[in-house]
């Protein structure tokens, strides 16, 4: 996957992630502008940058969501819920094709029929009786094609095609698909078989391609076969974007011309005529003077399949015409067009109107290579050809997407690599014009804008700015002057131009930086290294002392350490705080879960979180989200009651579900409270028994807690009935299998009628470890600290021996004793009088370990075991020592289960 | 070999690279008489194209393919080429 993928994924899913928790906010608080303005923005984002590769449907959809936010923002379509739900589906299709760019898997075949549906659900919001164009590409287009149903082509555009062929309007209209049509010269440079490009390949697979030509001059008998002489015409249905998009490498050889195909058709409204009269059918001739579609369809059909191909008098025109006929949408337009003929002037306007629409496509493309130089001059307003025509044209509509460029230019999170092709493309459209830069478009924007609100919002902006220099420095007055001055004369221009500047420098000002995760955990496991590194020092201060004899020599390696092992600790939280995220970033997925959930299963449920701020380890926080899902599940599916259920009970009918995540020293812990029906400890014992899990002795024995527990034995499910939200008998197993994996505990706790409550204990971060280590047999062993309870020392009488079992009372409390000399496989050791006990604490309860020596506790990086070692269950992990020797960790239940 | 060449008859297969144009080119000179067969061409780079279509030597057997119906017709002197 391409770097620029990757970080496009990145950012539109933090984009989707962020316009989804709008929307569930706009659905349970009403819509609120600046939510609505928010989604829009994200989707915004979404869109541009998507364009930036080959993922066509997304970019649509995600253009269909973004104009049917348009419109809500506008206040043209209300807000509705099942607009939230619609936008949300978008956002989750979004989020899908995301999955599957990732893992490349991406099938656009498969895309296409899904965004098509998607969009044209979106727009149908948007226009309930507007035609579905999914192939439609933008705003700007949009009206245009609505409102230039009874344009004409140009005279420019009737000659090139006819140019092309004869009737290759007929034709081009017989076989036309979507709303727009291009016509394309593409003629490669005599060179370009040299930088690998294979023009007639690349010409057959343009989009929507219906006809083509190859010019090829003769060629003598000493040509050069690698100088390209081929030229290439061709006509076909695409919208410009793909066009353009198709062509890309190929900037500068070609021309294109995008027409729309309604003007087709108007073009052809005299020779369809002609044509009919010359076939002079009775039955067709009837069927169009009654403007019957179905009788139409059904004659040119039988005319077209009964014609005689051979037949001279059945030309190409004609066939094209009884194929156009014979697939028809609708038969106005041979009558509009008359009464458009009647009124002479309104046609010429019309005409100009066109003509300024495909002539911006032509420049757009043919030139966009040449034209960076000079279009900034032109869209200084030097062009008299644009100001007339933004003074003339612009509709309301179009005002008003001009003016939300502008704002999504000047806003905080504008990505200029981005957003630029799509504002400047859009913008393009409406003003007629292409643009190099940013500081172009808002010019050309301002230009176009005559309006006084934007004129006040620009100077509010030019006044706050002018503020913010003087304040900077005295020689920069002259400019703020000149530029005030600017404003009183009210040219837009050149405020649009100072306004443009002091945002480009705020957009450089990087607050955020992306790192990829792989480079933190390096720095991760060069300070784990580090600190190993530190840890020797006391050990050279030892041996200094001891062999070389000199504790001025030792005191000071001492003092250094200390220096170093300050530097190493904070060098080492540092790095630590980097790779914490809060958990916000696993938690803000919930309530959507929550709600679809929820609705799916008609209950209603409330979720609250707090804590979401406590920071973990980013990959904590990652295999957190699994379990997570599965306790939220569980408490939505078989906690909470039906809202019937629930008011028969006398609780309130909304369901509440609580996480709450609080810091606890080290660890953290995370509470999911449900207010549901409780799990009850009789049924559960039943059902285990039931299932084999307990022996009928233990049905007898087990009390209501452990009971509870059973839950989380492996293949223990209690809902009767399999949902496919839950209740497949893994749940709990794989949820207590990932938190233990994550170094964590589950702990739970019901009460049958009031809810349920999980509690994890998960440690905060996963990287360093602090154990406490001891000697056996002249040889280390470290234990984790967490498990540590306490460390005794008592006289040998004091172990008394209950059934073979060694054992000891401390303040009244019996503890068994486990000798690690024998569970490691030592000899015994001599009798003592005095024995060192580790007290450590194991689900099963508190554990004394007999141990020859306590040491310090230290700080490690754990390695796991590897190669032959990875066999030895009661040692859980490696660690480095300072001196280099190796400390092997002691797997406390491991040990336990064998000794005892 | 994408492109065979026999006494009369240049035999082309499956995709012919811009390699091929040259000696095609070479090959076709050298007797105005030379013909081609495209019965198993599916596609060729634009060099190769532009011989066939700039020389429009005699076709022995027409493209079975497809995708080269427009090669038939354009070698055939049709000026532009329709897809249908």
């Amino acid at each position: 996957m391409s770097e620029l993928l990757d970080v496009f994924i990145g950012e539109s899913r933090e984009n989707l992630e962020s316009a989804s928790q709008e929307l569930l906010a706009i659905q349970s608080s009403g819509p609120a502008s600046e939510r609505v303005d928010k989604i829009f923005r994200d989707l915004h984002t979404i869109k541009g940058s998507s364009d930036l590769f080959d993922i066509k449907p997304l970019t649509r959809l995600a253009h269909a969501a973004e104009d049917l936010l348009d419109s809500v923002r506008a206040n043209e379509v209300a807000f509705s819920d099942d607009i939230g739900d619609l936008l949300l589906e978008a956002l989750d299709q979004i989020s899908i094709w995301f999955d599957e760019l990732e893992v490349g898997s991406q099938d656009l075949e498969q895309w296409q029929p899904i965004s098509v549906n998607l969009g044209a659900q979106l727009r149908h919001f948007i226009d309930p009786n507007g035609l579905d164009s999914p192939g439609n590409e933008n705003n700007a287009a949009h009206n245009d094609l609505t409102s230039s149903d009874d344009k004409a082509l140009t005279d420019e555009q009737r000659d090139m095609l006819a140019a092309f062929s004869d009737n290759a309007d007929l034709k081009l209209l017989s076989q036309v698909e979507g709303p727009f049509c291009y016509h394309i010269k593409y003629t490669p440079d005599e060179g370009c078989f040299f930088r690998g490009e294979d023009p007639i390949n690349v010409a057959l697979a343009l989009p929507g391609l219906k006809a083509f030509n190859i010019d090829m001059p003769e060629l003598n008998h000493d040509a050069d076969i690698y100088n390209c002489v081929t030229n290439i015409e061709a006509l076909g249905c695409a919208d410009a974007d793909a066009i353009k998009q198709h062509m890309a490498y190929y900037e500068g050889q070609y021309s294109l011309t995008v027409f729309t195909s309604h003007a087709l058709r108007a073009s052809c409204v005299d020779k369809i005529k002609d044509n009919v009269a010359l076939i002079a059918d009775q039955t067709l001739s009837d069927a169009l003077k009654e403007n019957d579609l179905e009788q139409v369809h059904a004659s040119a059909g039988l005319l077209l399949a009964s014609q005689d191909v051979s037949d001279a008098s059945f030309d190409d025109a004609k066939r094209a015409v009884l194929k156009c006929l014979s697939t028809a949408g609708e038969l106005d337009f041979l009558n509009r067009d008359a009464q458009a003929n009647e009124s002479g002037s309104e046609d010429t306007h019309i005409d100009k109107d066109s003509t300024a629409f495909s002539a911006e496509s032509t420049s757009t493309d043919s030139t966009a290579g040449k034209l960076g130089d000079d279009s900034p001059q032109e869209a200084g307003g030097n062009s008299p050809h644009a100001s007339v025509l933004c003074g003339k044209t612009l509709a309301p509509h179009e005002k008003a997407i001009l003016t939300q460029q502008l704002t999504l230019l000047n806003s905080d999170s504008y990505k200029s690599e981005f957003m630029f092709p799509s504002i400047a493309g859009l913008v393009g459209n409406i003003l007629g014009e292409n643009f190099s830069d940013e500081d172009a478009v808002a010019v050309a924007i301002c230009n176009a804008l005559d309006d006084e609100t934007i004129k006040e919002q620009a100077d509010e902006v030019q006044k706050q700015q002018s503020a913010e220099e003087t304040s900077v420095e005295a020689s920069q007055t002259e400019h703020t002057a000149e530029s005030a001055e600017a404003v009183s004369d009210t040219k837009p221009l050149s405020s649009a131009e100072d306004n443009a500047q002091p945002v480009k420098t705020e957009r450089q000002a990087v607050k955020m930086l992306k790192v990829d995760q792989a480079k933190i955990d390096y720095l991760m496991d060069i300070v784990g290294e580090l600190t190993v590194a530190k840890n020797s020092l006391p050990y050279l201060a030892k041996q200094a002392e001891e062999e070389g004899g000199s504790r001025k020599l030792s005191k000071q390696i001492k003092a250094h350490f200390s220096i170093v092992n300050r530097l190493t600790e904070s060098l080492q939280s540092a790095v630590l705080q980097i790779r914490m995220v809060p958990v916000s970033h696993v938690f803000q997925r919930y309530p959507r879960l929550v709600r679809d959930l929820a609705r799916k299963l008609d209950k209603k449920i409330e979720l609250c979180m707090q804590g979401e701020d406590t920071e973990f380890d980013k990959n904590l926080i990652e295999s957190l989200s699994e379990p997570l899902i599965h306790l939220l599940r569980n408490s939505i599916d078989h906690g909470i009651e039906s809202p019937s259920e629930r008011i028969a009970a006398g609780k309130s009918e909304m369901g509440r579900i609580d996480l709450i995540a609080t810091p606890l020293d080290d660890s953290v812990i995370i509470e999911i409270r449900d207010d549901g029906k409780g799990i009850d400890p009789q049924k559960i014992k039943l059902l285990a028994f039931q299932k084999g899990v307990i022996s009928e002795a233990q049905l007898e024995s087990l009390d209501d807690n452990e009971a509870l527990q059973l839950i989380f034995a492996a293949g223990f499910s209690t809902s009767e009935q399999v949902s496919d939200l839950s209740g497949r008998g893994v749940g709990m197993d794989a949820v207590k299998t990932m938190v233990s994996q994550a170094g964590g505990t589950i702990e739970m706790h019901s009460e049958v009628g009031v809810g349920t409550t999980f509690k994890l204990l998960l440690p905060q971060t996963m990287s360093v470890n602090r154990v406490m280590m001891f000697e056996v047999n002249d040889q280390m062993f470290g234990v984790g600290m967490d498990a540590v309870v306490e460390t005794v020392k008592v006289p040998t009488s004091d172990i008394q021996r209950i059934r073979n079992e060694q054992v000891l009372v401390i303040r009244e409390k019996l503890i068994p004793l486990c000798n690690l000399r024998d569970a490691l496989g030592f000899e015994d050791a001599e009798e003592k009088e005095e024995h060192s006990i580790l007290v450590v604490a194991t689900p099963q309860g508190e554990f004394g370990l007999i141990i020859d020596k306590f040491h310090e506790g230290i700080d490690v990086i754990q390695k796991p075991l590897e190669g032959v070692l990875a066999g030895y269950a009661h040692f859980s992990g490696t660690a480095l020592l300072g001196d280099g020797r190796v400390l092997l960790i002691i797997n406390v239940q491991e040990v336990l289960a064998q000794c005892l | 070999m994408p492109i065979a060449f026999k006494k009369k008859v240049a035999v082309m297969t499956g995709h012919c690279e811009i390699e091929e144009a040259e000696s095609l080119f070479a090959w076709l000179n050298e007797e105005v008489s030379r013909q081609v067969n495209l019965k198993a061409l599916v596609s060729a780079h634009t060099a190769v194209y532009q011989v066939l279509l700039a020389k429009k030597p005699k076709v022995s057997v027409w493209p079975e393919s497809e995708k080269l119906i427009w090669l038939t017709k354009m070698m055939n002197n049709k000026s532009n080429v329709w897809c249908e």
